[in-house]
């Protein structure tokens, strides 16, 4: 059943309002925790703060307690010897995954990127996997691609479809 | 290669999955097909193969791309612009310039590098000699306009500085020669470049140069550019030559990219169609009807080789998909032997087809003599006295052997040389030796292009039916060919 499992702690991470980076680095932290505690004996070595958010580590404690808990939480039904099955099928589903890809001209906080995905995934009436990236060349405004179909409504596109009356605009003050 | 972006707020994209090298899988691109360009940051993927869920693109340039790259639609299929403009240019097999010129930016006609060989509704039969101006091939080993000759031999063998000598010799035939570099280095190619530019016969020749460095797949496109040049001038009327230098690299390259795709090794772990891709090449050479705008490709594929290892894959694959082919070795280049092709061993096909009569019978004569010759020249080794009809064939071989060396840059109209070979069997050159020959050989050719005195000998050449009638009238010139070899004469 280690299929099974893996769907079911799947959706639960993606539950979250959460964009498909943040679904790959739960992922990492929660193979790296099983990792340590299968075969470190328990001695958890301490994680990488540096790409490791206040939020995600919160992410952490929480399914360390639940594990700890409920006995009957899909954490607590990973063991020594489903544990690699598991992580392999979970690993496969990301890659696989389809996500809807937005690109933003700033990097936003996280909560904003949280009500974006709770936003997205109204509009769409599913769960849909937010894949955020960052270009700066928008300027303005975003940019959606989706099963490869870019869709530009961007500041930058605004400027390119009217820059002959914007330029027009300008000579008016050319002296 | 410029590329228009089309305004427009909906285009295709696609996120890169994986990478192994300059192939690259790209998932999205929904309507993308085959040889269809996309673009990253500036540089260019060409789509090779249609996945299950992934596009596959070979880079054209060497950047480092990562997983999650995104790659757009370049809304262009593989191609380049190519007209008058590009005579006297090197360029790479995108297109663009790499000869330090002015930049390519004349729009000329799109043509695909990808696309199929004319069917053979529009050929012809090939019944125009390309006039080399060498006269072991025009004479011995000739070649005709739309012909596929394969060029091989060992390294060190002289090839380079043959196909040098052709392109020089077409200047004024009206000729346009393509020459393809595949995977050489680039000194080789600016070698090349000088001595046609110092020669004056870098304005009929286009140099399409994808150098060892440069990535693969760009490499593996030289040939399909230098054909794609060639089609646009052949449809327009024109005789073109295409030199592909050399195609071995080109195969090497090939089995390079399908490794990489982990495409199942055949035999010397080339893909399994690698035939295909040279045949689907050498295919549109050929010689055309008006239907198809008329004009030739000729093409020369050159391969080097050990020649101890002379049936190896490539080599015999490229005999059986070529009309012929000429043999170079080192033996025969150490030896003196200019251009150090293997007569015996050289075959043409389509060549003989193109020689007037009198040429043809004169070849067969000169190609009888070495042939028997050769048969006594091992027996002849052990006996000091000689039947006089042995020694007057060992003799004409001599002498048909020190005719045939010529150096480099020089050209012979083919007239010039039937006659040059029928002196062979007058009484003028029964009682000289091979030291004559040397001495007053390039005498002799001059005054049979130039000299007044031989004027109507083109006109027998061209229309005569036996080659004896050519041999009695040179007979009666005997005074004029003594005078023209005696030292300090003046021609013409």
């Amino acid at each position: 059943m280690p299929n099974d499992l893996a769907d079911k702690i799947f959706l639960s991470i993606i539950e979250e309002p959460i964009p498909i980076q943040s679904v790959r680095k739960r992922i990492h932290l929660a193979k790296t925790w099983l990792t340590n505690l299968f075969y470190s004996e328990g001695k958890s070595k301490e994680e990488n703060g540096e790409y490791v958010d206040e939020i995600d580590t919160n992410w952490l404690k929480n399914i360390q307690a639940t594990r700890e808990e409920e006995k009957d939480s899909v954490w607590a039904a990973i063991t020594k010897t489903n544990f690699s099955e598991i992580f392999e099928v979970l690993e496969k589903k990301v890659r696989e995954v389809n996500p809807l890809v937005l690109f933003i001209p700033i990097l936003l906080p996280t909560n904003e990127v949280e009500n974006l995905v709770r936003k997205v995934r109204a509009d769409m009436g599913r769960p849909v996997l937010l894949d955020i990236r960052l270009d700066p060349d928008l300027i303005g405004g975003a940019a959606i691609a989706w099963n490869g179909i870019y869709k530009d409504y961007s500041l930058r596109q605004k400027i390119k479809d009217n820059h002959e009356t914007i330029l027009a605009s300008f000579q008016k003050y050319i002296r | 290669m410029p590329i228009q972006q089309p305004n427009q707020t909906i285009q295709e994209i696609g996120i890169v999955k994986s990478v192994r090298g300059f192939l690259v899988f790209i998932e999205g691109l929904p309507t993308i097909k085959v040889n269809d360009l996309v673009e990253s940051n500036g540089a260019f993927g060409v789509v090779t193969a249609l996945l299950d869920n992934l596009v596959s693109v070979f880079m054209l340039q060497e950047i480092s791309v990562k997983p999650g790259q995104v790659f757009k639609r370049a809304n262009q299929t593989l191609t380049i612009q190519v007209g008058d403009f590009l005579l006297g240019r090197t360029i790479d097999p995108l297109g663009a310039s790499i000869d330090g010129k002015k930049i390519l930016t004349q729009k000329g006609t799109a043509s695909t590098l990808e696309k199929p060989a004319p069917p053979i509704s529009s050929r012809q039969f090939i019944k125009d000699q390309f006039i080399t101006g060498i006269s072991l091939i025009d004479m011995l080993v000739p070649i005709g306009k739309g012909q596929r000759e394969l060029v091989m031999g060992d390294a060190r063998s002289g090839k380079t500085s043959f196909l040098t000598d052709l392109i020089i010799n077409q200047k004024d035939t009206g000729i346009i020669c393509i020459y393809a570099s595949i995977g050489k280095a680039i000194t080789d190619v600016r070698k090349l470049i000088d001595i046609l530019d110092a020669n004056k016969a870098f304005t009929h020749t286009i140099v399409v140069a994808a150098a060892s460095s440069d990535p693969p797949p760009l490499i593996f496109l030289a040939p399909k550019t230098a054909f794609a040049i060639a089609q646009h001038f052949q449809k327009l009327g024109r005789d073109v030559l295409v030199i592909l230098d050399d195609i071995g690299n080109h195969a090497k390259i090939y089995r390079e990219i399908s490794l990489l795709q982990e495409r199942a090794p055949g035999r010397e772990s080339y893909p399994g169609d690698i035939f295909y891709q040279h045949a689907h090449l050498l295919e549109i050479a050929g010689n055309f009807n008006e239907t198809e705008g008329g004009g030739s490709i000729t093409a020369l594929p050159v391969i080097e080789f050990n020649m101890t290892d002379f049936t190896s894959f490539i080599p015999t694959n490229l005999m059986s998909m070529t009309d012929g082919h000429l043999l170079f070795t080192s033996t025969l280049h150490n030896q003196g032997m200019r251009p150090a092709i293997d007569i015996s061993l050289s075959v043409t096909r389509v060549g003989l087809q193109t020689q007037y009569r009198i040429q043809n019978a004169i070849a067969g004569k000169i190609k009888s003599t070495l042939i028997r010759a050769a048969q006594l020249e091992s027996i002849s080794r052990f006996s000091t006295e000689l039947p006089q009809e042995t020694q007057l064939l060992l003799h004409e071989k001599e002498l048909i052997e020190e005719l045939i060396v010529q150096e480099a840059f020089m050209f012979y109209t083919p007239e010039a040389q039937v006659m040059a070979f029928a002196l062979i069997f007058t009484s003028f050159l029964k009682d000289k030796d091979k030291y004559f020959v040397r001495l007053y050989k390039n005498q002799l050719l001059t005054a049979f292009m130039k000299d007044p005195r031989f004027k109507d000998f083109p006109e027998l050449i061209h229309t005569g039916k036996n080659e004896q009638e050519l041999i009695d009238k040179l007979e009666g010139l005997s005074h004029v060919l003594t005078e023209i070899c005696t030292p300090g004469a003046k021609q013409g």
